[in-house]
């Protein structure tokens, strides 16, 4: 009731699939050198985009008796992919360092973020609840 | 001075009326509190869950454990927030002049 | 546990990237270390590579089977590769090594600048794992000032 609204389901999953992409990005960095390694990424915008573009009919149920829907944007879930096609060094290993780096400070800032925008929300629904004593 | 009366009060009622004639599933004011407490009480569970399993080191991130701490704490300051006013609107009530 | 998951990754590229400056140190220490051409008591020192390969961890693989989920953690040493490439063979005679025929001693096949270049990515690689753990750990800190 309190938290079922579409931006903390947001922001909860966008920290899921950042720490899934930390994941990720660190065990393809980790295999920078070794030969046949292929690197995978997290693809999570996508869903999202996908998930709100898309206007459902969300039941919203103010009894434990009526029929409940999930809210959809409970269903979108990081995907993690894998390229194959690429080559990037010898021994057909396809990480680019310099690239993963990127992604990685990014996706930092991006959980950094997500967690601050969550916290903050948090703060100010206390804030109300206490009647801004 | 002709004073309109508040046209929520009359919205309000007809729509508990009208509850009660349709599906019988009205909620009472005891239903309702307990339902929220009921609420609060899980909330609370499910952080202690969450954290008794961080510390297992079974599969949770630490924002998971505190987004449900979070939301345990929200969750009981608005059930004493609301006992708080009950409590007042009841002394409220008991020191009026019949 | 996608964040001390991800802890455990950077630091299995960690130490296989410090196994991989060791090898090479031992390389370059050992480029003098001879032997007696065609008597197999007394080799010249062979070039040492690891062999670095993806590890997958099983119970990743159980979690998460049909989602696609990451099925590798981190990079492990499968092995220590010995060069098999011929020595050099240089001529002198007054050497102790020296093949008492024809004066020739087999030195190791190492080239000191493909070393030092190896030297450079190893430690690269190293930093950037040392990177990606500062960050995974900055993103727990944050996680832990949620609400405060």
């Amino acid at each position: 009731m309190l938290f079922n609204n579409s931006s903390f389901i947001v922001l909860e999953k966008q920290l899921d699939a950042s720490a899934l992409r930390q994941q990720v990005i660190a065990n393809n960095i980790a295999n920078a050198n070794t030969p046949g390694f292929k690197k995978s990424e997290v693809s999570f915008n996508d869903q999202l985009r996908a998930a709100l573009d898309t206007k459902r009919i969300h039941l919203q149920a103010n009894s434990p008796r009526h029929i409940t829907a999930r809210h959809p944007l409970h269903n979108i879930a990081p995907l993690v992919k894998t390229t194959e096609d690429t080559i990037m060094t010898y021994g057909q290993n396809n990480v680019d360092t310099e690239q993963e780096m990127v992604n990685l400070a990014a996706n930092t800032i991006l959980y950094n973020a997500a967690s601050r925008m969550l916290g903050g929300k948090f703060t100010t629904m206390g804030h109300i609840i206490r009647g801004g004593k | 001075m002709f004073i309109t009366p508040v046209a929520l009060t009359q919205q309000f009622n007809t729509g508990v009326e009208s509850n009660k004639q349709g599906a019988g599933a009205a909620v009472n004011f005891g239903e309702m509190l307990s339902n929220a407490l009921n609420k609060v009480n899980e909330d609370q569970a499910q952080s202690s869950t969450a954290q008794l399993s961080f510390l297992a080191g079974e599969v949770q991130d630490i924002h998971q454990v505190t987004i449900a701490g979070q939301k345990a704490k929200v969750t009981l300051q608005l059930a004493v927030e609301v006992r708080n006013k009950m409590v007042e609107a009841y002394q409220e009530i008991s020191r009026m002049h019949v | 546990m996608a964040l001390f998951e991800s802890f455990s990754i950077s630091s299995s590229g960690m130490t296989a990237n410090r196994l991989w400056l060791d090898t090479i140190s031992n390389n370059i220490a050992n480029m003098n270390s001879t032997g007696r051409p065609g008597d197999p008591a007394q080799q010249p020192y062979r070039r040492q590579t690891p062999v670095f390969s993806a590890a997958v961890q099983q119970y990743l693989l159980n979690k998460n089977p049909g989602r696609g989920g990451p099925k590798t953690a981190g990079v492990k040493v499968t092995g220590i590769l010995h060069d098999g490439a011929p020595p050099q063979l240089v001529h002198d005679p007054s050497h102790p090594h020296a093949d008492p025929e024809t004066g020739y001693v087999a030195y190791p096949n190492i080239n000191v600048l493909n070393e030092m270049v190896n030297m450079l990515t190893a430690t690269r690689a190293y930093e950037a794992n040392v990177t990606a753990l500062n960050s995974a750990k900055e993103m727990a800190l944050a996680a832990l000032e949620i609400g405060r």
